[in-house]
């Protein structure tokens, strides 16, 4: 079987007022898929100015990784008020994804691939029709509803409908459920992509196949869990379980179960 | 809903096993001229056939005049039933889950439990 692929810009994240940190999901779904010990490539982007050290880091996860550069790099700012209430800021909006990127010989070996946008502009329809032709996709829903604008993160269904036509899977968050449907979950079905996976948090996920929806448990991992990059590390494990053979309910809860240890591991 | 085991109330809003129950209600199963009918139920001029084939639901709104298929995401079921008082309401049991749908069959919610396997369903309002 050929390996799964994760296709995201890195991020500069700065959580309040802190030090800049890397995210993205090439680095918190890789760290994932390399604790399942599944056969998967990254294919990263990120500023020029960011290239040299964030390769390093990037080739520390011990997983095949292309990093493309171009632009700044994407760049976040968390700060949370004392009612535990976080506010995000875009700092800065990456380049999009090139129709050459990553290069064709790169991608011909990953059998599906995760394309976890940062902001709407990340992936066009035409990169992701090239990204899906003769591969499984599954795309975060943030690449739908987070609006490339700096200043306050704003979200909007203004997106083209033409990036869902190749996309298998689409992982949804309850926040970009609200946007995208109201929260309804029929609703979500009806957005015209076979499978729906939407995330719940601690009270688990809801798969949505053929008209069934089907809710699975969390697993508990405590209140001080920080839950960052949990929803790239569920995204791929639930990929990667699909591509196994599993039917989408076993996914989901096997992907659970890996989100619950990565974020104990990060814990302990 | 009958289980080989007895049987089992459940809260479908709620998605909360009750507990036991004594009795399903008798609900007289309609006659149903399709093949391979493994159950059926009737509310109105709505009848609803659980049939082992895929997919495994045929509904039909004109009292067995006419047909469609749904369901096509379920698995292989065993029992159905039809709110008497809302034929949009249903209860589609596959071996040892529960499934409800609130749009005539069009869209369906799995409830959270195993069962032991499920003979008959009913609504109890």
């Amino acid at each position: 079987m050929r390996p799964l692929g994760v296709i995201g810009h890195l991020s500069r994240d700065i959580v309040a007022g802190g030090r800049p940190r890397l995210g993205g999901a090439p680095w918190y779904a890789g760290r994932a898929l390399r604790l399942l010990g599944d056969d998967a490539v990254l294919f990263a982007k990120c500023g020029e100015d960011d290239r040299a050290r964030w390769q390093r880091t990037l080739a520390a996860i011990g997983l095949p990784a292309s990093l493309s550069t171009g632009g700044e790099t994407t760049s976040f700012s968390f700060r949370y008020a004392d009612d535990g209430s976080r506010e995000m800021r875009v700092e800065q909006v990456g380049q999009p994804w090139r129709l050459d990127e990553p290069p064709s010989g790169l991608l011909r070996r990953v059998e599906a691939l995760h394309v976890a946008p940062l902001l709407r502009s990340d992936f066009d329809a035409a990169a992701l029709e090239r990204l899906g032709a003769g591969r499984r996709l599954l795309l975060d829903a943030q690449g739908l509803v987070r609006v490339p604008q700096e200043g306050p993160l704003q979200l909007d269904a203004e997106y083209d409908p033409e990036v869902l036509r190749r996309v298998s899977i689409l992982k949804v968050s309850e926040e970009e459920a609200d946007v995208l449907a109201g929260g309804d979950v029929e609703a979500l079905a009806d957005l015209g992509v076979p499978e729906v996976v939407l995330t719940l948090g601690e009270r688990g996920s809801i798969v949505i196949v053929n008209g069934v929806a089907e809710t699975i448990a969390a697993r508990p991992v405590g209140p001080s869990v920080d839950p960052t990059g949990a929803g790239d590390a569920f995204s791929s494990a639930y990929l990667a379980a699909r591509e196994a053979g599993h039917a989408p309910a076993s996914a989901a809860r096997r992907a659970t179960a890996l989100v619950a240890a990565v974020l104990l591991k990060r814990a302990s | 809903m009958q289980t080989v085991d007895g049987v089992v109330l459940v809260d479908a809003e709620a998605e909360e096993l009750l507990g036991s129950g004594t009795e399903l209600p008798a609900v007289e199963a309609p006659h149903v001229e399709l093949p391979r009918v493994v159950a059926a139920a009737q509310s109105g001029a709505t009848i609803v056939a659980v049939v082992a084939r895929r997919p495994p639901l045929a509904i039909s709104r004109d009292s067995g005049s006419t047909w469609s298929e749904a369901g096509g995401g379920l698995p292989a079921g065993f029992a159905v039933a039809v709110a008497e008082d809302d034929p949009d309401r249903m209860l589609y049991a596959a071996r040892n889950r529960l499934y409800v749908s609130a749009n005539g069959g069009v869209f369906w919610r799995a409830l959270p439990f195993e069962l032991p396997d499920v003979l008959a369903v009913a609504w109890i309002d």
